[in-house]
């Protein structure tokens, strides 16, 4: 099972943060903190595995930000990833072309998809096809519930 | 080249001058000299300057008054009423007429204890020097008056027993002087580190914002002809003539060859009007790789795309997963070429996916998944991830599921070649265990 996944820019900035067990604020921060130093300092050549305390984490730099999540000992790391991957993937479909601003300013979608792909800690969904079709009704429904200013409705906006 | 010494920084070194000039000043200022009634009521203050020659006793002295009598002093003055001599004689004569110490050796061998000199012109005050050699002998001390404390002095009536005490300044002692040169040559010996400080810094700084010869030599050089782009340039307003050399820079900006090298080799690497660097990345030029830390930095972009094309092969039309990933993460980024080869020959027959994984052993393990062109559907890739679940029952390579082959190949020297065509890879006659796939289990997926 992922224990929780991160997702933190080169200068060392939290962008997400997914906790699937349950952690103390104090704790999660102070995780977070030790795990961002670690991996930072990591050359790009460095293995992408390492052990860390009783668990194993993940970790994948795409361009500018680190994808790191932690999983259980007996869980495959190649498998994490592959679950990191896809979850970029599904961001860089869904917004086209993505990069770190496009998760700093629509980090709401980002969990969305991260929770329609894993769930709990599980991967939920393989499917990006479903993920995104999910993902889209979602806009749709927020799209006609925002209310629209007077006017906006009359073509003066 | 010089950095400007900050404002501050200069009206401290004057004060510090001013102050050391004060200090050593101090013991040439004027003593007192307090004229006292009968009664030691102090009846008049004045200033007062020893004379350069004759001695000059560390405690005041005190002593009546006596006029001198001639009232020059240049030839033998009458002598003191010796009768008492309780205290002390001090003689006043006049300035003028001769030498200093000649009135003063006159009240010396007359018997007065001191000699006090009045000024006849000003309120002047002047230490006494003396052109001839009878300073030698004088013996007494001497002090100086000005002309309007002198009268005051002659007005005295010398019944009422005046006595005037002449206080000494303490005689010059270098020695008191040390802590406070010791104390100044510590602030200016650190201001000068700080100022050398700060000019080696600012020099460093500005050497490593330069452009190095070597590198001006990659900028490319054009021969402006008529019609080009571009049209005055920037430095020195002039317009480009034909033939006339410039110089473009990365960001398509153009100057005259003359202008913009003496800015690059001198000043700053960058371009003066979009302030672009010429190298990204490469402001530590003793960096390991230059290559390196040049795309490093291209990748901190925030707005850099997360998967570049290179990185994904799903802008590559097969929305598979990316198997450079793996690659990648098992840390043979040699492998990612043949893998990208492989891909590149599914696009274009059958979508199957290989990837290389270098084990300990020297085996290269292919995994080879085969589908139908008709069959392939974006969403089927899923499979893989059954496929990398599979990994878990066993720490080596094993991934058995009804869509793949594993082929096992002893690492050969060809091993792009091989990985390029998996169906040559089975023919050749490796080992590999090889299963169909099964359509219906793809289609039951599928739903």
């Amino acid at each position: 099972m992922m224990q929780f996944l991160l997702l933190f820019s080169r200068q060392g900035k939290l962008r997400l943060q997914k906790w699937y067990g349950a952690q103390a604020t104090k704790q999660k921060k102070k995780i977070t903190r030790e795990l961002i130093t670690t991996i930072l300092t990591r050359k790009p050549k460095m293995c992408s595995f390492l052990e860390w305390k009783d668990m194993k984490v993940v970790y994948k730099r795409y361009a500018s930000l680190y994808f790191c999540c932690c999983v259980e000992e007996s869980d495959n790391e190649l498998l994490a990833l592959e679950v990191i991957h896809r979850y970029v993937e599904l961001l860089d479909k869904y917004f086209g072309s993505v990069c770190e601003l496009d998760i700093i300013f629509n980090f709401e979608k980002a969990y969305f998809m991260l929770d329609e792909l894993v769930l709990g800690g599980e991967v939920q969904e393989t499917s990006k096809k479903n993920v995104l079709k999910a993902i889209a009704a979602q806009d749709l429904l927020q799209e006609e519930e925002t209310p629209q200013g007077f006017f906006e409705d009359h073509g003066l906006g | 080249m010089m950095p400007d010494v900050p404002v501050h920084k200069a009206r401290l070194c004057v004060f510090a001058v001013i102050n050391l000039a004060i200090l050593l000043n101090v013991p040439r200022l004027e003593a007192t000299m307090i004229v006292l009634n009968a009664t030691s009521w102090q009846i008049a203050k004045m200033p007062d300057a020893p004379a350069r020659f004759g001695p000059r006793p560390s405690e005041p002295l005190h002593g009546y008054l006596a006029f001198a009598d001639p009232v020059h002093g240049c030839t033998n003055i009458k002598g003191p009423n010796v009768t008492s001599r309780t205290l002390q004689w001090i003689v006043l004569i006049k300035r003028d007429k001769c030498d200093f110490d000649v009135k003063v050796k006159n009240a010396q061998d007359a018997g007065y204890d001191a000699a006090i000199i009045h000024n006849v012109e000003s309120d002047d005050i002047i230490p006494m020097g003396s052109g001839s050699v009878l300073h030698d002998r004088v013996t007494i001390p001497s002090v100086m008056i000005g002309k309007t404390d002198g009268y005051f002095l002659w007005e005295l009536n010398l019944k009422l027993n005046y006595t005037l005490i002449i206080d000494w300044p303490p005689p010059f002692n270098p020695g008191i002087l040390l802590p406070f040169a010791i104390v100044m040559g510590i602030c200016f010996l650190l201001m000068l580190l700080l100022l050398v400080a700060k000019w080696i810094q600012g020099y460093r700084r500005e050497r490593r914002s330069r452009l190095s010869t070597k590198h001006l030599k990659k900028l490319p050089i054009k021969k402006f002809k008529k019609g080009d782009q571009y049209d005055v340039c920037a430095i020195c307003l002039d317009e480009y003539e034909d033939g006339e050399k410039i110089r473009v820079l990365p960001c398509a900006h153009a100057y005259h060859i003359k202008c913009i090298d003496h800015w690059l080799t001198k000043r700053k690497r960058t371009c003066p009007i979009c302030k672009r660097k010429l190298f990204p990345g490469d402001h530590d030029t003793d960096s390991e790789s230059g290559t390196e830390s040049e795309s490093d930095n291209e990748a901190t972009n925030e707005v850099a795309p997360l998967l570049t094309a290179q990185n994904s092969n799903s802008r590559r039309g097969y929305s598979g997963t990316n198997y450079r990933l793996g690659g990648a993460a098992i840390g043979d980024a040699s492998d990612s070429s043949s893998v990208d080869t492989v891909s590149d020959y599914d696009c274009l027959a059958t979508p199957s996916t290989s990837v290389d994984v270098h084990g300990s052993s020297a085996n290269t393990v292919h995994l080879i998944r085969n589908e139908d062109s008709s069959s392939y559907d974006s969403d089927s890739d899923h499979i893989h991830m059954l496929a990398a679940v599979g990994n878990e029952q066993n720490p080596s390579i094993q991934i058995v599921d009804d869509h793949y082959e594993v082929v096992t190949t002893p690492l050969p020297a060809d091993d792009a070649g091989s990985a390029a065509s998996p169906e040559a890879t089975g023919s050749k006659g490796l080992w590999g265990l090889q299963k169909n796939r099964d359509r219906r289990d793809n289609d039951t997926e599928e739903v």
